[in-house]
């Protein structure tokens, strides 16, 4: 019977067989026959009889069309002629043509294909990870022997995770090589199913642990400023994988970065270690989560050391295409010629270096004092140049691998300043939506710390006066970045944004150069505490100014884009969500919002009043006209008033006759809840930072169990600062990443009570300190700051308030605009996107 | 008109054949995600990913034989999967592993199957169908 039953099959795969050309028959056939004797032995319960034997063939289909399907699969329509006839059997239909000769592709000979088990491919892991981890702590010297063990711990944590995590979902490894792999690659290979993938929630993650770790280096001992700079670039490389198709091209810099990127904050580590400065201000803290960061980046390293080798082998390259596209451009009857990207790439450079000098020259005579340290400036900016020619040659790498073709359309009508300042097109490519995201929030982060200060800081100077005009060209300038978001550009706005950036490049030097400057009669507290934080946010953005300051001499004479050449407006998709829904719910919203704003306000008042009263512990010991008892009186004022204020500008909103003008009045409230997120957040960093030693000495209390440390600093009130920190950025924080990368889609039920329950427990505590903070100020700077920090909790009430309300109404403008991402529409209140509903 | 013509009429007419056409292509568009997602659990062959998409939890993604088999063929064409015979009780089997493309190209298959299935089933809910 089995035999009989054989024959059917036999039978049915010679019909098959004769449909098939003889350079797959064989092949197909032998697949074939074991599919079907499997399946028909399963269905006969391991019985292979005729009727089980016909009806599994007949449920493989005709033997055409089986033919046709695998003819199609493995002949692929640019591969094979179809003429070509060359078949076997009894079916030739056709004349005798000789068989074309194949030009396949002869397979790889692969590996015998073991399977390894799970504990072998863990194993492997933390052997290759215990190599990096070694690799990397060498120049970490003694604290090598801290840290290396604790992240060997963890790798074998994280493996053990991955180890139950295969066996569990059944995943077997299988780990495959060619014989003409190199060695290193055959042994530092991974079964390409073992590792999980870092997908979302994992880039998210990391973004934000390196969000925080910057915020608490700032906030550190300046030795590990030196690790931002590598952090930032990791952010820039993180997002050329992202939005590129091809994220495999990025492999390598992104193996280098991540390892200097672990080599320098381990060598940053040890050197705390060594000078011993591990107790300033919250070292101890960033120190902790550099660790936990570097432990991350440990087992992505671990993981990508295997692509370092990555074959793209039958990939469509992207420069073929760019070469595709650009080279339809390169027409016979086109102005101008090819242009070397080489030369081009040299004079970006000279003309980096020769601004560089310019400004330093236009700040020289303004110097006043005969103090050495006020022409330390000049070494900050000498600082920038490696920087700028690092930056110019990457853009130039980028160019080079991508094809462009680069274009000088020069002629000898252009002015001597157009054909000095121009590059040939394709030299600088188009600033990505990160980058000038980026520099929008470093734009504000400076325009707030300049307000502040100049608010701060009591007595009018030369400083005061500095601040005040860079705070004008900073403010001047974000709105220059805001119209070049939602309208096209023109060339006198270019020209606009071009003399401010130069000026802003000239004050700001001019303001380094005073926080430098000892002779001066700047207050010591305002250069000790501020300059770090001036100076390290500066220093990227001025970077990027230069950059941008060269790579925009185009502009000055043409149009940034084709459209707006031609007048053409760039015209936002029109939303389909059903209008009258929204319309409906937006008004059912907004009706409530008045009463949301006086509920939110009366809580925030009450609990602030309850927070401050018992800080001053005036209900223990009731003296009227104390010093606290006025700091109690001034921050309930300022409690109150910012409540009234706001009750009085939504009721005033609410006058506006019409639904649609309360509409688009929505637009603009976002925008100003993302900047109101910015201002918080720098005005927390500022408050902290400057107030740490003392927001640290109020406990007092506590220092007689800290007699064996150097300086008596209490690790209480670096437990608060630091929990205070990450309450008061937590939420700005988590609306920035979303405002900077729009990726937070699935946080949108997640951040909304988030956000909510932070912003409570950060009003508590804020009264919480600031109560405190009085009680203990005499004689510190807290005399000082205290208006700052009731400003700062006046602030903190509005943002809480404008957040729960606004918080709904963006949820709505999703449903409005088609989609529930939160973050996309926080990126379009920002950069640009209109919010007119539609009237039809 | 004919008879003939009538019948004709009669059969491109009938909506029936539009709906098990669609079905059918739905079913072969999702099929290439499905092996994928199978394979990329581990090596697997041919004959294992159909008893997979057999399961009574999966009857929604069952194809003929006669599809399943060259589209394995296909996606090792195409890069996104490797095959090598192995040698099993007597017969050789094509046993399939998902490259390192193949494993970003699924990535890529997998936003777009959300895309496509999020925006769909707002369509129909804004329809009242759903």
């Amino acid at each position: 019977m089995i035999e009989e039953a054989l024959t059917v099959i036999e039978n049915y795969l010679s019909l098959v067989r004769g449909y098939l050309p003889d350079r797959i028959a064989i092949d197909v056939i032998e697949e074939l026959r074991a599919y079907i004797i499997e399946a028909a032995e399963e269905e006969g319960k391991g019985v292979l009889s005729v009727e089980v034997a016909k009806r599994t063939v007949a449920r493989f289909g005709a033997p055409s069309e089986v033919a046709e399907e695998y003819k199609e699969s493995m002949m692929l329509a640019d591969d094979e002629d179809p003429s070509d006839t060359s078949y076997s059997g009894t079916h030739l239909t056709q004349g005798n043509p000789p068989s074309k000769a194949s030009t396949e592709m002869v397979p790889r000979e692969i590996d015998t294909g073991r399977s390894i088990s799970n504990i072998e491919a863990c194993f492997h892991f933390i052997f290759v990870a215990s190599i990096l981890i070694s690799l990397t702590a060498l120049p970490a010297g003694i604290y090598a022997l801290i840290v290396a063990p604790i992240q060997f711990v963890l790798i074998m944590v994280f493996s053990l995770w991955i180890f139950f995590k295969n066996t569990t979902k059944g995943i077997q490894p299988s780990k495959r090589s060619y014989e003409d792999w190199p060695t290193l690659q055959r042994y530092f290979s991974f079964p390409s199913n073992f590792l999980p993938e870092f997908g979302h929630e994992g880039f998210i993650i990391e973004s934000f642990l390196s969000a925080l770790c910057i915020v608490l280096i700032l906030l550190s001992h300046p030795i590990l400023y030196a690790i931002i700079p590598f952090l930032l670039v990791r952010y820039w490389i993180m997002e050329l994988r992202a939005s590129d198709r091809d994220s495999s091209s990025y492999v390598r810099s992104d193996f280098i970065v991540e390892l200097f990127t672990i080599l320098i904050i381990n060598f940053s580590l040890q050197l705390v270690v060594l000078t011993g400065f591990y107790w300033t201000y919250i070292t101890p803290i960033a120190s902790i989560f550099l660790g936990v960061l570097n432990t991350f980046l440990v087992v992505r390293l671990t993981a990508i050391v295997p692509d370092l080798w990555i074959d793209r082998e039958g990939m469509l390259d992207d420069s073929e295409l760019e070469s595709t596209s650009s080279s339809s451009e390169v027409t016979t009857d086109r102005k101008g010629r090819p242009a070397d990207l080489g030369l081009s790439t040299l004079k970006a450079i000279g003309m980096s270096i020769l601004w560089t000098a310019l400004i330093a020259f236009s700040i020289l005579p303004l110097i006043r004092s005969s103090n050495y340290n006020s022409y330390l400036f000049v070494y900050v900016l000498l600082m920038q140049i490696p920087a700028l020619i690092g930056l110019q040659l990457g853009n130039s790498a980028r160019a080079k691998r991508k094809g462009t073709i680069i274009w000088d359309d020069s002629d000898s009508l252009w002015s001597f300043a157009r054909r000095l300042l121009s590059f040939p097109k394709g030299v600088f490519l188009e600033q990505s939506a990160f980058v000038l995201r980026l520099d929008l929030l470093f734009t504000l982060l400076l325009l707030v710390a300049s307000c502040s200060i100049t608010i701060a800081y009591p007595f009018p100077s030369l400083i005061v006066y500095s601040l005040f005009v860079f705070a004008t060209l900073m403010g001047v300038r974000f709105i220059l970045l805001d119209q070049r978001w939602k309208s096209p550009s023109t060339i006198a706005r270019n020209r606009a944004e071009y003399i401010i950036n130069i000026l802003i490049l000239c004050t700001g030097t001019y303001i380094i150069s005073m926080f430098f400057d000892t002779g001066n009669s700047m207050l010591t507290w305002v250069r000790i505490a501020l300059s770090p934080y001036f100076i390290t946010i500066w220093l990227p953005l001025s970077i990027y100014l230069l950059f941008s300051t060269v790579a925009r001499g185009n502009s000055l004479w043409v149009y940034s884009t084709h459209e707006a050449a031609l007048g053409k407006r760039t015209e936002e998709p029109v939303p389909s969500a059903s209008r009258s829904k929204v319309l409906s719910e937006i008004r059912e919203a907004y009706e409530s919002s008045l009463g949301q704003v006086v509920g939110w306000g009366l809580v925030i008042v009450i609990i602030s009043g309850i927070i401050i009263l018992l800080g001053h512990q005036v209900l223990a010991t009731p003296m009227l006209f104390t010093y606290g008892f006025g700091l109690i009186l001034l921050s309930g004022l300022f409690i109150i008033g910012g409540f009234l204020l706001i009750t009085i500008y939504f009721i005033w909103r609410r006058s506006k006759a019409g639904l649609e003008a309360h509409l688009q009045v929505i637009g603009k409230r976002t925008k100003a809840e993302s900047l109101l997120d910015l201002l918080f957040a720098s005005v927390a960093c500022f408050f902290v930072f400057t107030n740490i030693t003392d927001l640290i000495e109020f406990s007092r209390a506590y220092e007689t169990y800290m007699a064996n440390l150097t300086n008596a600093h209490a690790p209480i009130g670096i437990v608060v600062s630091v929990v205070y920190l990450i309450l008061v950025l937590s939420t700005p924080i988590l609306r920035i990443i979303a405002d900077l990368g729009g990726i937070v889609s699935w946080m949108e039920e997640f951040s909304t009570k988030t956000i909510r329950l932070s912003s409570i427990f950060t009003l508590i505590f804020t009264g919480l300190v600031v109560g405190m903070s009085a009680f203990v100020g005499e004689g510190t700077i807290f005399e000082v700051n205290i208006s700052g920090a009731t400003g700062f909790l006046l602030i903190l009430a509005v943002a809480l308030i404008w957040q729960t309300i606004t918080s709904r109404f963006r949820l709505l403008q999703g449903l409005e605009h088609g989609s529930k991402d939160e973050g996309t529409n926080l990126i379009e209140d920002l950069g640009h996107g209109k919010f007119e509903i539609p009237t039809n | 008109m004919s008879i003939g013509g009538e019948g004709m009429a009669k059969e491109t007419q009938n909506p029936e054949l539009e709906y098990q056409q669609w079905k059918l292509e739905v079913r072969r568009g999702a099929l290439s995600l499905a092996i994928l997602a199978v394979i990329s659990a581990g090596q697997s062959y041919g004959y294992d990913i159909m008893k997979k998409l057999s399961e009574e939890k999966f009857n929604a993604l069952q194809v003929e034989p006669s599809t399943t088999y060259p589209l394995l063929r296909r996606l090792e064409r195409r890069g996104m999967l490797e095959g090598h015979k192995v040698e099993f009780e007597g017969r050789m089997r094509r046993h399939y592993y998902i490259t390192r493309d193949g494993r970003k190209y699924l990535d890529r298959m997998v936003e777009s199957w959300k895309d496509l299935s999020s925006q769909l089933v707002l369509l129909l809910q804004e329809a009242e169908l759903l």
